[in-house]
């Protein structure tokens, strides 16, 4: 990597002190693409380190937030070692990204699975059809997790500036597939929610045996919708998460 | 109380007969935020690992946590406790009042009465040995998202796995103990406390954040495991720019509207969006757990090597309490 390329990354990364115990990376690059590939990348070499004296670090979209044992270690010491990593950064270290998987998700859209479907084609002005079509004719990029485990996405071209509901419904389905601002998402479990819900999947997620992987995806994994009836919403219940095959 | 070597091998069992608001917890689930899981775990880690240490359990062993409550229970077999945290009356069979912050042994057929506290909001109590109570994800803490509560309810029995090795707690110096938790609980459950906060990337968000050092504020009975929660006379937001979703440390202080302040706890979620002007410093999370509703508390702003020094000063009682236990694993 070049010595230009090196101090640019640093100079587009602020590395914060937040509370006694964490630091804040915020990558603040004018791509938002490449704020979240470096956020995620640079979470992973962070965790590679596997330091005792780090307890976790979590990537979001342009930030991670490393926490650390303040017994062990003091932030500065954090930083400086966050400073040596974005100095070491270099195009191998976003090689994970082309692992990224892209699943299928079965969507039944509209009706009582989906009742913000209908509101929300007029509030975007395309007909029910024209919204189906969007959203199946793209790839959603899984971001990052939302807090009952549901994967955070960035919306299709055209579907944006969405309102979120006035008042939040008090529970959403899990499998709910929802739509808000500029973001999309699907509700991993029941759980409350102020998003518009335009359809439900049937497919699994979430593992809640605790045995395997809690979930059936990674940051940067894709997801692409196709459409299914209410019946098939029942004859597919709980399937696993398959490969996309265009 | 009697001492019964060959009970240390013998399986016992504790059966609840009184609880509310009871639920077991360990240190939560570390690194599974990635996952949509909050950590969650003990409020006060401070007591949880005074718990077990006072018990000789390795540190990460279930304990229960009674928030605001009593807690009684049975035991079917010989059994060491120690009672932590909040301050609250602890009675064997109806009237053996024994003291907190000190491993006790019991007989076969004891029932344990802890009270509701008395000062302070959560009490936590170590068994000798292990808890076999369900765990996921490598815990035993609730996530309910994912069908684990971990609620200790009336009528449960829950086995205790025996520790390896004897445990005697008849040697330890009860003097030393009791001051040692005197000092400790002085701390933990000050009144009306000033806890540490280290100024946050937002604080130039707000107008009059001088107010979130000056004024005093009342904790309000919606406050939970995720935060808690406080009401006063707080700064004012002028600074509206909406901020990306990004996580924030357990301890943040977020002031969702004029004249409510959130200090968040460890069932908080992965990502928020809200300004935070202030971080509750780490070693004081846990006089924040110990906040009961309707106590007040202040907020002082410190520089990082006072936090520091309070991280280090915690550090130092809990390695107090282990030296003062050594005797008991000779």
């Amino acid at each position: 990597m070049s010595e230009t390329m090196t101090s640019s990354l640093a100079e587009s990364t602020q590395v914060l002190q937040f509370g006694d115990a964490a630091v804040l990376v915020k990558f603040i690059g004018t791509d938002p693409d490449a704020n979240w590939l470096r956020a995620h990348s640079v979470a992973r070499i962070v965790e590679s380190l596997h330091l005792e004296s780090i307890r976790s670090q979590y990537p979001a979209y342009d930030t991670i937030l490393i926490e650390y044992d303040p017994v062990m270690t003091a932030g500065e010491l954090v930083i400086a070692l966050v400073r040596r990593v974005l100095a070491g950064y270099g195009p191998a270290d976003e090689v994970w990204h082309a692992e990224a998987r892209t699943f299928a998700l079965p969507v039944a859209f509209g009706g009582e699975v989906g009742p913000d479907f209908e509101p929300v084609a007029s509030e975007l002005s395309l007909d029910p059809a024209e919204l189906i079509e969007r959203l199946c004719s793209f790839d959603f990029v899984i971001r990052c997790t939302a807090s009952s485990g549901g994967p955070l996405m960035g919306t299709a071209p055209g579907l944006g500036g969405l309102k979120r509901m006035p008042s939040p419904r008090t529970r959403v389905e899990g499998g709910s597939v929802m739509m808000a601002g500029d973001q999309f998402s699907v509700a991993a479990t029941t759980s409350p929610s102020g998003w518009r819900v335009v359809g439900r999947t049937p497919a699994r997620l979430v593992d809640r045996s605790g045995a395997g992987d809690p979930l059936a995806f990674l940051p940067g994994d894709r997801l692409h919708c196709y459409q299914v009836s209410a019946v098939q919403l029942d004859e597919l219940a709980d399937a696993p998460l398959r490969e996309w095959t265009r | 109380m009697t001492t019964a070597q060959t009970s240390q091998t013998t399986m016992a069992t504790l059966t609840v007969t009184d609880a509310f608001g009871v639920c077991f917890q360990d240190f939560g689930r570390i690194g599974f935020e990635r996952y949509g899981i909050a950590r969650n775990g003990a409020a006060d880690l401070f007591s949880y690992r005074a718990a077990n240490i006072l018990v000789g359990n390795p540190a990460g062993a279930p304990v229960f946590e009674a928030i605001g409550n009593g807690f009684e229970f049975r035991l079917d077999g010989d059994a060491v406790f120690s009672v932590t945290g909040a301050e609250a009356t602890v009675t064997v069979d109806g009237c053996g009042l024994v003291p907190q912050w000190q491993p006790i042994r019991v007989p076969a057929g004891s029932r344990v009465a802890i009270s509701a506290p008395q000062r302070g909001y959560r009490t936590y109590v170590a068994l000798r040995g292990d808890l076999e109570v369900p765990r996921m994800f490598g815990s035993v803490s609730e996530i309910s998202f994912w069908g684990q509560t971990s609620f200790a309810t009336p009528g449960m029995a829950v086995p205790i796995r025996p520790a390896a090795e004897p445990f005697h707690p008849e040697r330890a110096d009860g003097d030393l103990l009791a001051s040692l938790g005197d000092v400790a609980q002085n701390w933990l459950l000050e009144a009306v406390p000033a806890l540490l906060v280290v100024p946050g990337p937002q604080e130039r968000m707000f107008d009059h954040i001088e107010h979130l050092y000056t004024e005093q504020y009342r904790m309000n009975p919606h406050s939970d495991s995720i935060g808690s929660r406080f009401n006063g006379r707080t700064p004012e937001r002028i600074d509206r720019t909406e901020i990306m979703s990004r996580s924030i440390p357990i301890g943040s202080l977020e002031i969702p509207e004029d004249g409510e302040v959130i200090g968040l706890l460890r069932g908080r979620s992965i990502t928020a969006g809200y300004p935070v002007p202030g971080i509750v410093a780490a070693a004081e999370i846990n006089r924040l757990a110990q906040i009961a509703p309707g106590a007040d508390v202040r907020f002082a702003r410190v520089d990082l090597g006072e936090a520091r020094a309070a991280v280090m000063t915690a550090e130092a009682r809990l390695a107090a309490f282990t030296e003062a236990v050594q005797p008991c694993a000779r």
